[in-house]
C-alpha cells in the first residue's frame, strides 16, 4: 500500500516533535513532512503530493490560514486543520469559509485521528 | 502516553526550546524599552512567549502555561496598539520571565511544577488587561477602534495610545466597551460619551446663550452692532452642529464583522470557498447610513458568493485559485463615503444580461444596440432583474438589486458597475457620510431654488455676450461648452425639469444658449464623469439640513432630498449622477 503523506507546519520544535512521534507510533502508513512556518512550508511541499495538512495558526511570516490559502490554490482538494488553542471568532469564521477544518490544541493521537477520517482515498 | 524514552526526548526539546524562546524574549525586551513601538520586536517576542506557553500545555504544566497565557494576553495588546512599552511593564515582564525559568529549573529537578503561588504577579499582568480584551492565539490586529483607553482598567491609562493625532481620550464615540463579535450587529440605540466632551458641548451650548442675550440687548440698544454679533453666534451655531455630527459617526468595521459569518454560512451552504478581505474599517459614517449601509452590503456580498464565485472545481478548472476573493473597500474623501466591493468570479456576462432585458421588455432592440456595457450591466439594477440561471434559495427569489438601487436612492448615493467575463465584478458605490448637514450650492432656475451637493461642484463659470458664441457649440446635436480647454457635456438644468411637457429640440437648446446675454454654468463630477449644468443663475454657499424626500416625489430621480431655506421656503437637494443619467435618458 502507498503511503500517504501528512505535513505538519509548527515554529514549535516541540509541537513538531510531539506530531512526529505520534505518526511514528500510530500511523506507519504515512509519511511526515515537517516545517517551521509557511515559507519552509510552501518550499517543502513543492512537488509533494499531501493528502493532509496540521498547520499552527500563530507562527512567524505568514499566519496558518494564508498558509492553508496557497497550500489550496496548489491542491485543492487537500484537507487541512488549524491547530489552535483558541482563535478570534472572525479568524474561526475565515477558516470555515475556505473549507478549513480545526484541531483544538493539545494535539493528540485521537485528534489526529479524527482528522484523518476527512482524508480522501 | 509514550514510553520513557520518548517522554525524555521530548522534555530535552521542551527544556532547550523554552530556554532559547525566553532568552530571546529577554533580549527583546530589553530592545523595546529603549524602542517602545518596534513593531517587529513586539510581534517576535509575543510569538516566543506563545511557544513557551504551548510548550507548557503539551507538556501538562497548566500552572506555568495560564501565567505564560496572560503574559502572552499582555504583549497582544501592545501588538493590536492598545498599549505601549513602559518600564512599569518592562519590569513586570522580566518578573514572569525569572518566575518561568525558576520553575523549569524545578521541572528539570523534580519533574513537577511545584506550587509556587503566582497570584501576586498574575494579579498585575491582569490589571493592564481590560476584560473584553482576553483571547488566546490571535489574528492580525484590527484597525484600532476609537474605543477610549479610559475605559481600561489599566492602572495609566495614558501609557496607552491610539492614533498618535488624536489622544485617546478625546475619542468622541464608543459602542458599547464589550467587544464582543455578536454585539455589533445588533442596532446601536446608544452611545458613550466621554465626560470631558460632553463639558466641553455644555460650555458652548451656554456660551450660545450667552449670546443670544446679548443678541437680544444689542438689537434694541446698540443695533449698529447687530452683524458682528450674529457672525459670532453663526460661528458658535457652526462648531455646535460639527461636534454633535461628530458623535454620531461609527467606524464602518462595527457591520463588517458580521459579513464573516455571512460568507462563511454560505460558502458552506453552497460548497464553495471564499475569502472575504475588509479594507478601511474604520472609516467613519453616520449612524443612520450605517443601517441602509448594511442592508445593501449584505446584498452585494450574498450575490458576490452566490452568483459571483464560481465553484472551486470549476475554477481549478479554469485556472484559477480554487478559493474565491472578495474584497470590501472603505474610504472616506470629501464628505463622500466610497464604498467598493470586488469579487474574482466569473464576471457578468452583457450578452446574457441584454438577452434578459429584451425577452422581458426592459428595452428594444435599437436600445439595446447603442448601449455601452456600462450602460448594460446598469440595466441589472433595474426592479425585477435577475441574472441568476437558477433561481437561488439563498439569494432569496425576486429580490433584485434593485433593492441596492433602492437603498443607495435613499442616501443620495450613486453606483457603477464594471465587470469581465471570466475575471469577476466591482460594484462601486459613494454615499454621503453624513446625511443630516450637507454644504450645498444654491442655485436658481424656472423661479425656484435648488441645492447642489458641495461635493460634486468643481467650479463655477459665467459667460457673458461674446465669451458665449466663442466657447459653447453644438457637437453631435448637443450642446457642449469649452472651460479650461476641455469640451464638456452642457446639461441646461430647465430641460431636465420638464417631466411631461414638450421639450425643446436639441437643435433650438444650442440656438437659445448661443443668443443668451449670459449663461450660468456649475462645473460638476458624478463619480467619473465631468459636466457643466447650466442654471438661471448663481445663488451661493450654504450649509443645509436636509431631510429625506417627501413620498409624493420620490419616484423624481433628480431630486435627493428637502431642505428648509432660510426664508422658511422649501427647495430641493439635487442628485448629481442622476441628472447626469437624466440628460443621457433625452439624449
Amino acid at each position: 500500500m502507498e503511503k500517504k503523506m501528512a505535513l505538519i507546519v509548527d515554529d514549535s520544535s516541540l509541537a513538531r516533535m510531539m506530531v512526529r512521534k505520534f505518526f511514528a507510533d500510530g500511523f506507519k502508513d504515512w509519511d511526515l513532512l515537517e516545517a517551521k512556518d509557511g515559507e519552509d512550508a510552501l518550499a517543502k511541499a513543492q512537488g509533494q503530493s499531501l493528502h493532509l495538512a496540521l498547520i499552527d495558526f500563530n507562527m512567524p511570516g505568514m499566519n496558518g490560514i494564508d498558509l492553508a490559502e496557497k497550500l489550496l490554490e496548489k491542491q485543492p482538494g487537500l484537507a487541512i486543520h488549524l491547530v489552535t488553542a483558541n482563535i478570534q471568532e472572525r479568524m474561526q469564521l475565515r477558516a470555515e469559509a475556505i473549507g478549513i477544518g480545526f484541531i483544538k490544541k493539545p494535539i493528540n493521537q485521537e485528534k489526529i485521528t479524527a482528522a484523518m477520517q476527512g482524508v480522501a482515498g | 502516553m509514550f514510553n520513557e524514552e520518548i517522554q525524555k526526548a521530548l522534555m530535552e526539546e521542551f527544556f532547550s526550546e523554552n530556554r532559547e524562546a525566553l532568552d530571546r524574549i529577554e533580549q527583546g525586551l530589553l530592545k523595546l524599552e529603549s524602542n517602545p513601538g518596534h513593531k517587529e520586536l513586539i510581534n517576535a517576542v509575543f510569538r516566543d512567549m506563545h511557544t513557551v506557553k504551548g510548550n507548557c500545555r503539551m507538556m501538562g504544566f497548566p500552572r506555568l502555561e495560564e501565567l505564560t497565557h496572560k503574559a502572552e494576553t499582555l504583549l497582544d495588546l501592545m501588538r493590536d496598539d492598545h498599549l505601549l512599552m513602559n518600564q512599569e511593564i518592562g519590569s513586570l515582564l522580566f518578573n514572569v520571565l525569572d518566575q518561568v525559568r525558576k520553575t523549569l529549573l524545578e521541572i528539570a529537578q523534580s519533574g513537577s511544577e511545584g506550587n509556587t503561588d503566582y497570584s501576586a504577579i498574575m494579579m498585575r499582568l491582569d490589571q493592564w488587561v481590560p476584560h473584553s480584551q482576553e483571547k488566546g492565539d490571535t489574528a492580525p490586529p484590527v484597525p484600532a477602534s476609537p474605543e477610549p483607553a479610559a475605559a481600561s482598567p489599566a492602572p495609566t491609562p495614558a501609557a496607552a495610545k491610539t492614533e498618535p493625532t488624536t489622544p485617546a481620550p478625546e475619542s468622541p464615540v464608543t459602542a458599547p466597551s464589550d467587544s464582543d463579535a455578536s454585539q455589533s450587529s445588533t442596532p446601536m440605540e446608544s452611545i458613550r460619551l466621554s465626560l470631558s466632551r460632553l463639558d466641553t458641548l455644555m460650555n458652548q451650548v451656554g456660551e450660545l446663550g450667552a449670546s443670544f442675550n446679548q443678541l437680544k440687548y444689542v438689537i434694541t440698544q446698540k443695533p449698529d452692532h447687530i452683524d458682528q454679533l450674529l457672525e459670532v453666534h453663526g460661528k458658535q451655531i457652526a462648531w455646535l452642529q460639527n461636534e454633535v455630527i461628530k458623535y454620531r459617526l461609527q467606524p464602518i468595521g462595527r457591520i463588517w464583522d458580521q459579513y464573516h459569518r455571512l460568507v462563511r454560512d454560505l460558502a458552506v451552504a453552497v460548497g464553495k470557498k471564499v475569502v472575504l478581505d475588509l479594507i478601511g474599517e474604520e472609516t467613519e459614517v453616520d449612524r443612520n447610513v450605517l443601517t441602509s449601509i448594511n442592508e445593501l452590503l449584505g446584498h452585494l456580498i450574498r450575490n458576490a458568493v452566490d452568483h459571483g464565485i464560481e465553484h472551486p472545481e470549476e475554477r481549478t478548472r479554469l485556472g484559477k485559485s480554487p478559493i474565491g476573493r472578495i474584497i470590501l473597500k472603505a474610504e472616506q474623501k470629501h464628505g463622500q463615503i466610497f464604498l467598493e466591493i470586488k469579487d474574482d468570479g466569473h464576471g457578468i456576462d452583457p450578452v446574457l444580461v441584454v438577452e434578459k432585458a429584451l425577452s422581458t421588455g426592459l428595452i428594444t432592440v435599437q436600445q439595446a444596440e447603442e448601449m455601452s456595457e456600462t450602460e448594460i450591466f446598469k440595466l441589472i439594477m433595474l426592479p425585477g432583474f435577475s441574472t441568476a440561471k437558477e433561481v437561488s434559495t439563498i439569494s432569496g427569489r425576486g429580490t433584485g438589486m434593485d433593492v441596492v438601487q433602492n437603498a443607495l436612492s435613499k442616501m443620495g448615493g450613486t453606483i457603477s458597475i464594471a465587470s469581465t467575463l471570466g475575471t469577476g465584478s466591482t460594484f462601486r458605490m459613494s454615499i454621503p457620510q453624513t446625511m443630516a448637514i450637507v454644504p450645498a450650492l444654491l442655485v436658481h432656475e424656472s423661479n425656484e431654488t435648488f441645492a447642489l451637493p458641495q461635493v460634486n461642484v468643481i467650479e463655477l463659470v459665467s459667460f457673458y455676450g461674446d465669451e458665449i458664441r466663442n466657447n459653447i457649440e453644438g457637437k453631435m446635436q448637443s450642446p457642449m461648452v469649452r472651460v479650461r480647454e476641455k469640451l464638456l457635456p452642457l446639461i441646461p438644468l430647465q430641460r431636465l425639469l420638464i417631466r411631461d411637457g414638450p421639450r425643446r429640440a436639441p437643435q433650438r437648446e444650442i440656438e437659445r444658449l448661443l443668443a443668451a446675454t449670459a449663461v450660468h454654468v456649475a462645473v460638476l463630477h458624478a463619480q467619473e464623469h465631468l459636466f457643466a449644468l447650466e442654471v438661471g443663475a448663481i445663488l451661493g454657499h450654504s450649509s443645509l439640513l436636509i431631510k429625506p424626500i417627501n413620498r409624493i416625489f420620490s419616484h423624481i430621480p433628480i431630486l435627493a432630498g428637502t431642505a428648509v431655506m432660510p426664508d422658511g421656503s422649501i427647495s430641493f437637494l439635487l442628485n448629481v449622477q442622476a441628472l447626469l443619467a437624466g440628460a443621457d435618458e433625452l439624449g
